[in-house]
């Protein structure tokens, strides 16, 4: 009677320990499976900034004003893309007003350069915040960043400009 | 006792398994984490390398290279035994290039060219800088590409 009571508590603690294996395998599985640190977020949000910040101030000499051929930056482009927004006044780029030449050839020249080369997915816009539909600028490479989930930010880069506060923004995803 | 086989049989299939799982896990994560590490000192170099001042553009413009700078460092970098030591220092096995984008997409210079003979891996990771050219007064635009050997 007495062997067999021992036998009875051996086994009890033998399923109390398997039942400890099970519960911390379980316990392990579930912290491996949450684990999702993005290796990556670092490298996105350098090149988001370090992409606005130059090309911010990345000059052209394509373009021509009242006092003749001008070197200009975008900075200075996007001011006058605020201010005039339908041309007519202000800068003449390759025949084109201010908007109409950073949207259709400088910026898609600068990002083929280098965002799209890198095959990165990307989506760089300018809105004047009194007025920010439509916005200035807006430039989506490799589908943009709508539903993705590593997404980094250039954070907003704010510029002046006669017509109110211009914002930009990029974005930088996988 | 055959219970009690039954029951140590459960618990050593459990453990196993479960040592298994653990390996292949702490495995892939080792894994992530060097593939981390090396991105991480690719990001650490090209950032002390665009901050560096021997390449800097005066004043406050950040990521931002001066080109008369640039030049003059490739070639002192190429000239001088004890001055590539000093920047092994910094930038260890690396490739440095800048490449221009625009106007001229052409235009690249190797700034820093040291590959390890036999490496691991290989990261390369870009920055986009401007390119300032004080004679024209001109700023192109164009990136860091750094390549990082370990």
């Amino acid at each position: 009677m007495i062997l067999l009571r021992r036998g009875q508590m051996e086994m009890i603690g033998l399923v109390v320990i398997v039942l400890l294996v099970t519960i911390a395998f379980l316990f392990l599985v579930q912290f491996a499976l949450n684990d999702r640190s993005d290796p990556h977020f670092f490298a996105r949000k350098q090149l988001a900034t370090s992409t606005l910040m130059a090309l911010s101030i990345t000059t052209t000499s394509d373009c021509v004003s009242g006092d003749g051929p001008q070197i200009v930056s975008v900075n200075e482009l996007l001011k006058d893309c605020a201010v005039n927004r339908e041309g007519g006044f202000g800068y003449n780029c390759k025949g084109k007003y201010s908007c109409a030449y950073l949207r259709e050839e400088l910026i898609p020249t600068l990002m083929a350069g280098s965002l799209d080369t890198f095959r990165q997915r990307y989506e760089l816009r300018s809105i004047l915040i009194q007025d920010p539909d439509p916005p200035l600028l807006r430039q989506v490479g490799n589908d943009g960043c709508a539903a993705r989930t590593n997404v980094d930010t250039s954070g907003e880069f704010p510029l002046d400009t006669g017509a109110g506060l211009v914002m930009s923004t990029l974005l930088i995803c996988d | 006792m055959t219970e009690t086989i039954a029951v140590m049989f459960i618990f050593f299939v459990l453990l196993f398994f479960g040592m298994i799982f653990y390996y292949r896990y702490v495995d892939a994560s080792i894994e992530g984490k060097m593939d981390e590490n090396a991105q991480r000192r690719a990001i650490e170099i090209a950032t002390r390398f665009i901050f560096l001042p021997e390449v800097q553009c005066s004043g406050s413009k950040t990521y931002c290279i001066d080109l008369l700078k640039l030049e003059a460092f490739q070639k002192v970098i190429a000239d001088d035994q004890h001055v590539d030591d000093y920047y092994y220092n910094l930038f260890a096995f690396a490739k440095i290039t800048v490449q221009e984008v625009y106007p001229n997409t052409q235009q690249s210079w190797v700034v820093y060219d040291k590959p390890k003979q036999k490496f691991t891996s290989q990261k390369s990771t870009y920055f986009s800088v401007a390119l300032h050219d004080p004679r024209t007064q001109e700023y192109r635009f164009g990136y860091v590409k750094m390549e990082v050997y370990s």
